[in-house]
Protein backbone atom coordinates (compact mmCIF):
# COMPACT_ATOMS: atom_id res chain seq x y z
CA UNK A 1 0.00 0.00 0.00
CA UNK A 2 1.55 3.43 -1.57
CA UNK A 3 -0.40 6.28 0.77
CA UNK A 4 0.22 9.35 -0.75
CA UNK A 5 -1.65 11.49 2.12
CA UNK A 6 -2.37 10.36 5.36
CA UNK A 7 -4.54 12.27 7.59
CA UNK A 8 -5.12 11.82 11.22
CA UNK A 9 -7.44 13.19 14.21
CA UNK A 10 -7.57 16.50 12.09
CA UNK A 11 -9.81 19.45 13.28
CA UNK A 12 -9.73 22.58 11.83
CA UNK A 13 -11.52 25.78 12.96
CA UNK A 14 -13.10 29.37 11.40
CA UNK A 15 -12.31 31.14 14.60
CA UNK A 16 -14.98 30.09 17.17
CA UNK A 17 -16.40 27.44 14.99
CA UNK A 18 -15.19 24.25 14.00
CA UNK A 19 -15.52 23.21 10.56
CA UNK A 20 -13.89 19.83 10.96
CA UNK A 21 -14.12 16.80 14.06
CA UNK A 22 -10.92 14.51 14.06
CA UNK A 23 -10.76 13.24 10.71
CA UNK A 24 -8.39 10.39 9.69
CA UNK A 25 -8.53 9.51 6.03
CA UNK A 26 -5.70 7.50 3.61
CA UNK A 27 -5.52 8.33 -0.05
CA UNK A 28 -3.84 5.61 -1.74
CA UNK A 29 -1.22 6.52 -4.57
CA UNK A 30 -3.05 6.28 -8.21
CA UNK A 31 -6.55 6.55 -6.82
CA UNK A 32 -9.56 8.55 -7.25
CA UNK A 33 -11.32 9.14 -3.91
CA UNK A 34 -14.26 10.69 -4.01
CA UNK A 35 -15.53 13.08 -1.18
CA UNK A 36 -19.31 13.57 -0.79
CA UNK A 37 -21.59 15.57 1.48
CA UNK A 38 -24.21 17.84 1.78
CA UNK A 39 -23.49 21.49 1.75
CA UNK A 40 -21.78 22.29 5.11
CA UNK A 41 -20.51 18.59 5.78
CA UNK A 42 -16.63 19.90 5.88
CA UNK A 43 -15.40 18.55 2.19
CA UNK A 44 -14.27 21.97 1.06
CA UNK A 45 -12.57 22.89 4.54
CA UNK A 46 -10.71 19.47 4.23
CA UNK A 47 -9.63 20.32 0.89
CA UNK A 48 -7.98 23.56 2.35
CA UNK A 49 -6.97 21.99 4.90
CA UNK A 50 -4.84 19.49 3.57
CA UNK A 51 -3.29 22.34 0.81
CA UNK A 52 -2.49 24.71 3.57
CA UNK A 53 -4.73 27.36 2.64
CA UNK A 54 -6.14 26.84 5.91
CA UNK A 55 -3.69 27.05 8.83
CA UNK A 56 -6.08 26.65 11.68
CA UNK A 57 -6.24 23.14 12.51
CA UNK A 58 -5.06 20.39 15.04
CA UNK A 59 -3.71 16.93 14.25
CA UNK A 60 -1.54 15.38 11.53
CA UNK A 61 -1.09 16.02 7.57
CA UNK A 62 1.53 13.91 6.31
CA UNK A 63 2.29 13.96 2.47
CA UNK A 64 4.38 11.40 1.16
CA UNK A 65 5.34 10.82 4.95
CA UNK A 66 6.32 14.09 5.37
CA UNK A 67 3.99 15.51 7.97
CA UNK A 68 3.15 19.31 6.71
CA UNK A 69 2.59 22.22 9.06
CA UNK A 70 1.98 26.12 8.44
CA UNK A 71 3.57 27.23 4.52
CA UNK A 72 3.75 24.48 2.67
CA UNK A 73 7.40 24.27 0.62
CA UNK A 74 7.51 24.81 -3.27
CA UNK A 75 7.85 20.95 -3.49
CA UNK A 76 4.75 20.52 -2.26
CA UNK A 77 3.08 22.74 -4.19
CA UNK A 78 4.45 21.57 -7.91
CA UNK A 79 3.09 18.49 -6.78
CA UNK A 80 -0.04 19.31 -5.10
CA UNK A 81 -2.39 21.43 -7.51
CA UNK A 82 -6.40 22.42 -6.97
CA UNK A 83 -9.34 23.38 -9.46
CA UNK A 84 -12.09 25.34 -7.91
CA UNK A 85 -15.66 25.32 -8.18
CA UNK A 86 -16.22 28.86 -9.64
CA UNK A 87 -13.91 29.14 -12.53
CA UNK A 88 -14.92 33.05 -12.35
CA UNK A 89 -13.42 33.56 -9.15
CA UNK A 90 -10.01 31.41 -9.57
CA UNK A 91 -8.78 32.77 -13.23
CA UNK A 92 -7.90 36.51 -12.57
CA UNK A 93 -9.93 38.39 -15.12
CA UNK A 94 -7.03 41.10 -15.79
CA UNK A 95 -4.85 38.64 -16.78
CA UNK A 96 -4.18 36.48 -20.19
CA UNK A 97 -4.53 32.76 -20.22
CA UNK A 98 -1.08 32.59 -21.26
CA UNK A 99 -0.07 34.47 -17.91
CA UNK A 100 -2.87 32.24 -15.70
CA UNK A 101 -1.16 29.44 -16.97
CA UNK A 102 2.65 29.96 -16.78
CA UNK A 103 2.44 32.07 -13.46
CA UNK A 104 2.86 28.13 -11.47
CA UNK A 105 5.77 27.45 -13.46
CA UNK A 106 7.88 30.50 -12.81
CA UNK A 107 6.95 30.18 -9.58
CA UNK A 108 8.75 26.39 -10.08
CA UNK A 109 11.82 28.56 -11.59
CA UNK A 110 10.82 26.86 -15.30
CA UNK A 111 11.83 29.91 -18.05
CA UNK A 112 8.77 32.25 -18.94
CA UNK A 113 9.38 31.17 -22.68
CA UNK A 114 9.71 27.59 -22.06
CA UNK A 115 6.48 27.78 -20.01
CA UNK A 116 4.54 29.02 -22.94
CA UNK A 117 5.70 26.34 -25.18
CA UNK A 118 4.50 23.61 -22.75
CA UNK A 119 1.24 25.13 -22.16
CA UNK A 120 0.54 25.42 -26.03
CA UNK A 121 0.71 21.64 -25.71
CA UNK A 122 -1.44 21.21 -22.98
CA UNK A 123 -4.30 23.87 -24.39
CA UNK A 124 -4.33 21.61 -27.27
CA UNK A 125 -4.99 18.54 -25.25
CA UNK A 126 -7.49 20.21 -23.30
CA UNK A 127 -9.62 21.30 -27.22
CA UNK A 128 -9.08 24.67 -26.56
CA UNK A 129 -8.67 27.21 -29.33
CA UNK A 130 -5.48 27.43 -30.63
CA UNK A 131 -5.29 31.83 -29.44
CA UNK A 132 -6.54 30.54 -25.84
CA UNK A 133 -3.43 32.03 -24.39
CA UNK A 134 -3.01 35.39 -25.80
CA UNK A 135 -7.51 36.09 -24.52
CA UNK A 136 -8.45 36.97 -21.56
CA UNK A 137 -10.93 34.64 -19.00
CA UNK A 138 -14.02 36.54 -20.24
CA UNK A 139 -14.07 35.42 -23.80
CA UNK A 140 -14.90 31.62 -22.89
CA UNK A 141 -17.42 29.54 -22.02
CA UNK A 142 -18.29 28.79 -18.80
CA UNK A 143 -16.56 25.10 -19.36
CA UNK A 144 -13.86 25.79 -21.63
CA UNK A 145 -13.02 28.24 -18.50
CA UNK A 146 -12.82 25.04 -16.06
CA UNK A 147 -11.00 23.15 -19.17
CA UNK A 148 -8.49 26.44 -18.50
CA UNK A 149 -8.57 25.95 -14.54
CA UNK A 150 -7.92 22.15 -15.03
CA UNK A 151 -4.80 23.14 -17.66
CA UNK A 152 -3.27 25.57 -14.91
CA UNK A 153 -3.10 22.97 -12.17
CA UNK A 154 -1.74 20.19 -14.47
CA UNK A 155 0.84 22.81 -15.67
CA UNK A 156 3.12 22.02 -12.26
CA UNK A 157 2.76 18.06 -13.27
CA UNK A 158 1.61 17.52 -10.01
CA UNK A 159 0.84 14.16 -8.25
CA UNK A 160 -2.04 14.69 -6.42
CA UNK A 161 -4.74 16.66 -8.15
CA UNK A 162 -7.37 18.01 -6.28
CA UNK A 163 -10.97 18.69 -7.54
CA UNK A 164 -13.39 20.97 -5.59
CA UNK A 165 -16.81 20.70 -7.02
CA UNK A 166 -15.04 21.43 -10.54
CA UNK A 167 -18.24 20.54 -12.28
CA UNK A 168 -20.84 22.06 -10.14
CA UNK A 169 -21.16 25.06 -11.93
CA UNK A 170 -21.38 23.29 -15.58
CA UNK A 171 -24.32 22.43 -18.13
CA UNK A 172 -25.34 18.63 -17.64
CA UNK A 173 -24.00 18.07 -21.05
CA UNK A 174 -20.80 20.10 -20.67
CA UNK A 175 -20.79 18.36 -17.39
CA UNK A 176 -20.31 15.09 -19.03
CA UNK A 177 -17.56 16.28 -21.12
CA UNK A 178 -15.59 17.65 -18.65
CA UNK A 179 -15.84 14.18 -16.66
CA UNK A 180 -14.53 12.08 -19.74
CA UNK A 181 -11.59 14.22 -19.68
CA UNK A 182 -10.65 14.30 -16.17
CA UNK A 183 -10.80 10.37 -16.37
CA UNK A 184 -8.68 10.26 -19.01
CA UNK A 185 -6.09 13.10 -17.73
CA UNK A 186 -5.79 11.00 -14.79
CA UNK A 187 -5.21 7.54 -16.95
CA UNK A 188 -2.73 9.18 -18.68
CA UNK A 189 -0.93 11.01 -16.30
CA UNK A 190 -1.28 8.55 -13.57
CA UNK A 191 -2.48 10.96 -11.12
CA UNK A 192 -3.85 10.58 -7.70
CA UNK A 193 -7.25 12.53 -7.15
CA UNK A 194 -8.91 13.62 -4.59
CA UNK A 195 -12.52 15.03 -6.30
CA UNK A 196 -14.73 16.37 -4.09
CA UNK A 197 -18.64 16.47 -5.13
CA UNK A 198 -22.40 16.66 -3.82
CA UNK A 199 -23.04 14.89 -6.73
CA UNK A 200 -22.94 10.99 -5.88
CA UNK A 201 -23.26 10.36 -9.78
CA UNK A 202 -19.87 11.81 -10.45
CA UNK A 203 -18.28 10.08 -7.89
CA UNK A 204 -19.58 6.70 -9.07
CA UNK A 205 -18.04 8.29 -12.84
CA UNK A 206 -14.42 9.16 -11.77
CA UNK A 207 -13.73 7.28 -8.59
CA UNK A 208 -12.89 3.92 -6.95
CA UNK A 209 -13.04 5.21 -3.37
CA UNK A 210 -15.48 7.05 -1.85
CA UNK A 211 -15.72 8.94 1.83
CA UNK A 212 -18.79 10.46 3.06
CA UNK A 213 -18.67 13.62 5.31
CA UNK A 214 -21.49 15.21 7.21
CA UNK A 215 -21.07 17.89 9.41
CA UNK A 216 -17.53 18.21 9.80
CA UNK A 217 -17.19 14.20 10.50
CA UNK A 218 -16.33 11.23 8.36
CA UNK A 219 -19.07 8.60 8.09
CA UNK A 220 -17.82 6.53 5.93
CA UNK A 221 -15.25 5.40 3.62
CA UNK A 222 -14.74 2.28 1.44
CA UNK A 223 -14.67 1.61 -2.01
CA UNK A 224 -17.29 3.00 -4.82
CA UNK A 225 -18.29 -0.32 -5.37
CA UNK A 226 -18.98 -1.61 -1.79
CA UNK A 227 -20.65 1.91 -1.46
CA UNK A 228 -22.71 1.99 -3.80
CA UNK A 229 -23.88 -1.77 -3.96
CA UNK A 230 -24.69 -1.24 0.18
CA UNK A 231 -23.71 1.61 2.48
CA UNK A 232 -22.40 1.00 5.31
CA UNK A 233 -23.92 3.69 7.62
CA UNK A 234 -27.45 5.41 7.59
CA UNK A 235 -26.57 8.64 6.33
CA UNK A 236 -24.94 7.21 3.43
CA UNK A 237 -28.06 5.35 2.78
CA UNK A 238 -30.40 8.33 3.17
CA UNK A 239 -27.78 9.94 0.74
CA UNK A 240 -27.63 7.27 -1.70
CA UNK A 241 -30.96 6.97 -1.92
CA UNK A 242 -32.08 10.80 -2.11
CA UNK A 243 -30.34 11.00 -5.98
CA UNK A 244 -32.95 11.73 -8.28
CA UNK A 245 -32.98 8.65 -10.50
CA UNK A 246 -35.01 8.50 -13.75
CA UNK A 247 -38.68 7.99 -13.93
CA UNK A 248 -40.03 5.88 -17.24
CA UNK A 249 -43.24 5.42 -16.39
CA UNK B 1 -65.84 25.07 -24.35
CA UNK B 2 -62.30 24.52 -24.21
CA UNK B 3 -61.24 22.37 -20.68
CA UNK B 4 -57.39 23.53 -21.06
CA UNK B 5 -56.30 25.80 -18.19
CA UNK B 6 -53.38 27.58 -19.99
CA UNK B 7 -52.96 27.99 -23.80
CA UNK B 8 -50.33 29.80 -25.80
CA UNK B 9 -49.54 29.96 -28.99
CA UNK B 10 -46.03 31.30 -30.69
CA UNK B 11 -44.66 33.12 -27.62
CA UNK B 12 -41.74 35.34 -28.38
CA UNK B 13 -39.53 37.19 -26.39
CA UNK B 14 -36.87 40.03 -27.19
CA UNK B 15 -34.74 41.72 -25.09
CA UNK B 16 -34.07 45.72 -25.53
CA UNK B 17 -31.51 44.90 -28.69
CA UNK B 18 -34.25 42.84 -30.40
CA UNK B 19 -32.33 39.63 -29.95
CA UNK B 20 -35.28 36.70 -29.77
CA UNK B 21 -35.25 35.03 -26.55
CA UNK B 22 -37.50 32.96 -26.76
CA UNK B 23 -38.89 31.78 -30.14
CA UNK B 24 -42.55 30.71 -31.26
CA UNK B 25 -43.21 28.60 -27.74
CA UNK B 26 -46.67 26.96 -27.99
CA UNK B 27 -47.65 24.87 -24.52
CA UNK B 28 -50.95 24.10 -23.36
CA UNK B 29 -52.38 22.20 -20.12
CA UNK B 30 -55.09 20.70 -18.74
CA UNK B 31 -56.89 20.03 -15.52
CA UNK B 32 -54.48 17.79 -13.47
CA UNK B 33 -51.58 17.69 -15.96
CA UNK B 34 -48.23 17.87 -14.63
CA UNK B 35 -45.46 19.14 -17.88
CA UNK B 36 -41.98 19.59 -17.54
CA UNK B 37 -39.51 22.02 -18.83
CA UNK B 38 -36.47 20.92 -19.60
CA UNK B 39 -32.95 22.41 -20.45
CA UNK B 40 -30.11 24.17 -20.36
CA UNK B 41 -28.71 27.65 -18.67
CA UNK B 42 -30.16 30.19 -21.38
CA UNK B 43 -32.92 28.05 -23.20
CA UNK B 44 -35.49 30.62 -22.09
CA UNK B 45 -36.94 28.16 -19.42
CA UNK B 46 -37.31 30.75 -16.74
CA UNK B 47 -38.45 33.66 -19.00
CA UNK B 48 -41.45 31.33 -20.38
CA UNK B 49 -42.79 30.71 -17.20
CA UNK B 50 -42.29 34.06 -16.01
CA UNK B 51 -43.86 35.40 -19.14
CA UNK B 52 -47.16 33.32 -18.18
CA UNK B 53 -47.33 34.66 -14.76
CA UNK B 54 -46.54 38.21 -16.37
CA UNK B 55 -43.62 39.13 -14.29
CA UNK B 56 -41.30 39.93 -17.14
CA UNK B 57 -38.08 41.45 -16.31
CA UNK B 58 -38.53 45.22 -17.50
CA UNK B 59 -36.76 45.93 -21.52
CA UNK B 60 -38.20 42.17 -22.45
CA UNK B 61 -41.12 42.80 -25.85
CA UNK B 62 -43.21 39.92 -25.54
CA UNK B 63 -45.69 38.98 -29.04
CA UNK B 64 -48.10 35.93 -28.71
CA UNK B 65 -50.70 34.59 -31.06
CA UNK B 66 -52.61 33.22 -28.78
CA UNK B 67 -52.76 33.10 -24.79
CA UNK B 68 -55.38 31.95 -22.75
CA UNK B 69 -55.24 31.22 -19.49
CA UNK B 70 -58.68 29.87 -17.54
CA UNK B 71 -57.26 29.53 -14.22
CA UNK B 72 -55.12 31.19 -11.44
CA UNK B 73 -51.94 30.64 -11.64
CA UNK B 74 -49.07 31.01 -8.77
CA UNK B 75 -45.44 30.33 -9.27
CA UNK B 76 -42.67 28.73 -6.74
CA UNK B 77 -39.18 30.10 -7.18
CA UNK B 78 -35.78 29.01 -7.34
CA UNK B 79 -33.95 30.95 -4.50
CA UNK B 80 -36.38 31.02 -1.35
CA UNK B 81 -34.31 33.55 0.43
CA UNK B 82 -34.21 35.79 -2.17
CA UNK B 83 -38.06 35.57 -2.40
CA UNK B 84 -38.80 35.85 0.98
CA UNK B 85 -39.03 39.51 3.14
CA UNK B 86 -35.37 39.11 5.74
CA UNK B 87 -37.06 41.48 7.91
CA UNK B 88 -40.61 40.20 8.45
CA UNK B 89 -41.52 36.72 10.07
CA UNK B 90 -41.98 34.03 8.03
CA UNK B 91 -45.56 33.19 9.42
CA UNK B 92 -46.73 36.72 9.03
CA UNK B 93 -45.54 36.06 5.15
CA UNK B 94 -47.75 33.88 5.04
CA UNK B 95 -50.64 35.06 6.88
CA UNK B 96 -50.67 37.88 4.75
CA UNK B 97 -51.10 36.20 1.68
CA UNK B 98 -53.98 34.08 2.76
CA UNK B 99 -55.69 37.41 4.13
CA UNK B 100 -55.40 39.03 0.87
CA UNK B 101 -55.80 36.03 -1.55
CA UNK B 102 -57.88 34.20 0.40
CA UNK B 103 -60.51 37.29 1.35
CA UNK B 104 -60.28 36.18 5.02
CA UNK B 105 -60.18 38.04 8.39
CA UNK B 106 -56.96 37.99 9.96
CA UNK B 107 -58.01 34.99 12.43
CA UNK B 108 -59.22 33.08 10.15
CA UNK B 109 -56.06 33.52 7.59
CA UNK B 110 -53.90 32.79 11.01
CA UNK B 111 -55.98 29.51 11.42
CA UNK B 112 -55.64 28.74 7.46
CA UNK B 113 -51.86 29.77 7.80
CA UNK B 114 -51.64 27.22 10.83
CA UNK B 115 -53.27 24.47 8.36
CA UNK B 116 -50.29 25.10 5.46
CA UNK B 117 -47.64 24.84 8.11
CA UNK B 118 -48.77 21.16 9.12
CA UNK B 119 -49.95 19.96 5.80
CA UNK B 120 -45.90 21.05 4.38
CA UNK B 121 -44.79 19.60 7.27
CA UNK B 122 -43.63 22.93 8.86
CA UNK B 123 -42.83 23.42 12.71
CA UNK B 124 -46.07 24.46 14.09
CA UNK B 125 -44.16 26.67 16.62
CA UNK B 126 -43.20 28.94 13.46
CA UNK B 127 -47.20 30.33 14.49
CA UNK B 128 -46.20 31.05 17.78
CA UNK B 129 -42.42 32.53 17.61
CA UNK B 130 -41.17 35.39 15.33
CA UNK B 131 -38.89 33.21 12.87
CA UNK B 132 -37.29 34.98 10.09
CA UNK B 133 -36.50 33.38 6.66
CA UNK B 134 -32.71 33.85 7.98
CA UNK B 135 -33.06 31.53 10.63
CA UNK B 136 -35.15 28.65 8.97
CA UNK B 137 -33.10 26.08 6.57
CA UNK B 138 -32.90 26.45 2.93
CA UNK B 139 -36.01 23.68 2.50
CA UNK B 140 -38.25 24.85 5.21
CA UNK B 141 -37.53 28.59 3.35
CA UNK B 142 -38.75 26.72 -0.13
CA UNK B 143 -41.75 24.75 1.63
CA UNK B 144 -43.00 28.27 3.05
CA UNK B 145 -42.10 29.70 -0.63
CA UNK B 146 -44.48 26.28 -1.49
CA UNK B 147 -47.32 27.79 1.14
CA UNK B 148 -47.57 31.19 -0.10
CA UNK B 149 -47.90 29.57 -3.87
CA UNK B 150 -50.62 27.28 -1.94
CA UNK B 151 -52.52 30.26 -0.25
CA UNK B 152 -53.53 31.49 -4.21
CA UNK B 153 -55.55 28.37 -4.43
CA UNK B 154 -53.72 27.80 -8.01
CA UNK B 155 -55.19 25.98 -10.37
CA UNK B 156 -51.54 25.89 -11.97
CA UNK B 157 -48.44 25.94 -10.24
CA UNK B 158 -45.60 27.10 -11.92
CA UNK B 159 -42.45 26.18 -10.23
CA UNK B 160 -39.38 27.78 -11.26
CA UNK B 161 -36.07 25.19 -10.31
CA UNK B 162 -37.94 25.18 -6.64
CA UNK B 163 -35.32 22.13 -5.47
CA UNK B 164 -31.50 22.96 -7.48
CA UNK B 165 -30.52 25.27 -4.60
CA UNK B 166 -31.30 22.56 -2.04
CA UNK B 167 -29.05 19.22 -0.89
CA UNK B 168 -30.07 15.88 -2.13
CA UNK B 169 -31.57 14.53 0.95
CA UNK B 170 -33.57 18.18 0.80
CA UNK B 171 -34.70 17.80 -2.54
CA UNK B 172 -36.35 14.27 -2.27
CA UNK B 173 -38.26 15.68 0.81
CA UNK B 174 -39.35 18.89 -0.95
CA UNK B 175 -39.94 16.48 -4.54
CA UNK B 176 -42.12 14.17 -2.57
CA UNK B 177 -44.13 16.85 -0.80
CA UNK B 178 -44.41 18.40 -4.26
CA UNK B 179 -46.25 15.28 -5.29
CA UNK B 180 -48.36 14.64 -2.60
CA UNK B 181 -49.76 17.60 -2.95
CA UNK B 182 -50.53 18.18 -6.52
CA UNK B 183 -52.30 14.45 -6.18
CA UNK B 184 -53.91 15.96 -2.79
CA UNK B 185 -55.20 19.32 -4.50
CA UNK B 186 -55.38 18.26 -8.20
CA UNK B 187 -53.56 21.23 -9.45
CA UNK B 188 -51.91 21.74 -13.32
CA UNK B 189 -48.37 22.03 -12.67
CA UNK B 190 -45.04 23.43 -15.06
CA UNK B 191 -42.05 22.37 -13.62
CA UNK B 192 -38.68 23.84 -14.80
CA UNK B 193 -35.96 22.58 -14.46
CA UNK B 194 -32.39 21.56 -15.51
CA UNK B 195 -32.46 18.01 -14.42
CA UNK B 196 -34.07 15.66 -16.47
CA UNK B 197 -34.27 12.73 -13.69
CA UNK B 198 -36.56 15.25 -11.78
CA UNK B 199 -38.70 16.32 -14.27
CA UNK B 200 -39.48 12.55 -15.07
CA UNK B 201 -40.09 11.98 -11.42
CA UNK B 202 -42.50 14.89 -10.98
CA UNK B 203 -44.05 14.74 -14.49
CA UNK B 204 -46.17 13.10 -17.01
CA UNK B 205 -45.33 15.25 -20.11
CA UNK B 206 -41.90 16.32 -20.72
CA UNK B 207 -40.48 19.54 -23.21
CA UNK B 208 -37.11 20.05 -23.89
CA UNK B 209 -35.62 23.55 -24.78
CA UNK B 210 -32.83 24.72 -26.42
CA UNK B 211 -31.65 28.26 -27.30
CA UNK B 212 -35.42 29.39 -26.80
CA UNK B 213 -37.07 27.34 -28.98
CA UNK B 214 -39.06 23.65 -27.67
CA UNK B 215 -37.22 21.13 -30.12
CA UNK B 216 -39.31 18.01 -28.41
CA UNK B 217 -42.35 17.95 -26.32
CA UNK B 218 -44.11 14.43 -25.34
CA UNK B 219 -45.28 12.00 -23.16
CA UNK B 220 -42.22 11.44 -20.70
CA UNK B 221 -41.44 8.17 -21.87
CA UNK B 222 -41.18 9.05 -25.43
CA UNK B 223 -38.83 11.57 -24.40
CA UNK B 224 -36.69 9.53 -22.15
CA UNK B 225 -36.69 6.42 -24.30
CA UNK B 226 -37.05 7.48 -28.12
CA UNK B 227 -35.94 10.94 -28.45
CA UNK B 228 -36.27 12.00 -32.20
CA UNK B 229 -33.44 14.97 -31.50
CA UNK B 230 -29.93 14.80 -31.10
CA UNK B 231 -29.97 17.32 -28.17
CA UNK B 232 -32.53 15.41 -26.60
CA UNK B 233 -30.36 12.08 -26.55
CA UNK B 234 -27.92 14.04 -25.37
CA UNK B 235 -29.57 15.22 -22.47
CA UNK B 236 -30.87 11.50 -21.62
CA UNK B 237 -26.79 10.45 -21.51
CA UNK B 238 -25.93 12.78 -19.79
CA UNK B 239 -27.97 11.56 -17.10
CA UNK B 240 -25.25 10.35 -14.46
CA UNK B 241 -26.31 6.55 -13.98
CA UNK B 242 -26.38 5.87 -9.92
CA UNK B 243 -27.37 2.15 -9.02
CA UNK B 244 -30.52 1.88 -6.88
CA UNK B 245 -30.56 1.03 -3.77
CA UNK B 246 -32.23 -2.51 -2.81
Amino acid sequence: MDRILEIRNLCAFYGDHQALFDVSLDLERHHALGLVGESGSGKSTLARAITGLLRDCTGEIRFEGERQNGRRSAEFCRKVQMVFQNPDASLNPKHRIGTILTDGMVVQGIPRKQAMDACRELIARMELPADTLERYPRSFSGGQKQRIALARALCTEPELLILDEPTSALDVSVQRKMLELINEIRRERDLTVLFISHDLGVIHAVCDDIAVMKGGRLQETGTCSSFFASPQTEYGRELLSAVPRIAYN
Amino acid sequence: MDSRLLLIENLNLYNRSGTRLVKNVSLSLGPGETLGIVGESGSGKTLTLKSIIGLLPAGIRETCERREINGRCAMVFQSPLTSLDPLYPVFRQLVDVIELQQKLSRREAEDAAKQYLEQLSLPVDLAEKDRYPGELSGGQCQRILIALALACRPDVLLCDEPTTALDVTVQKQVMDLIRRLQQELGFAMIFVTHNLAVASQLCSRIAVMKQGEIIEMGPKEKILRNPVDDYTRELVDSVLPVPEVD
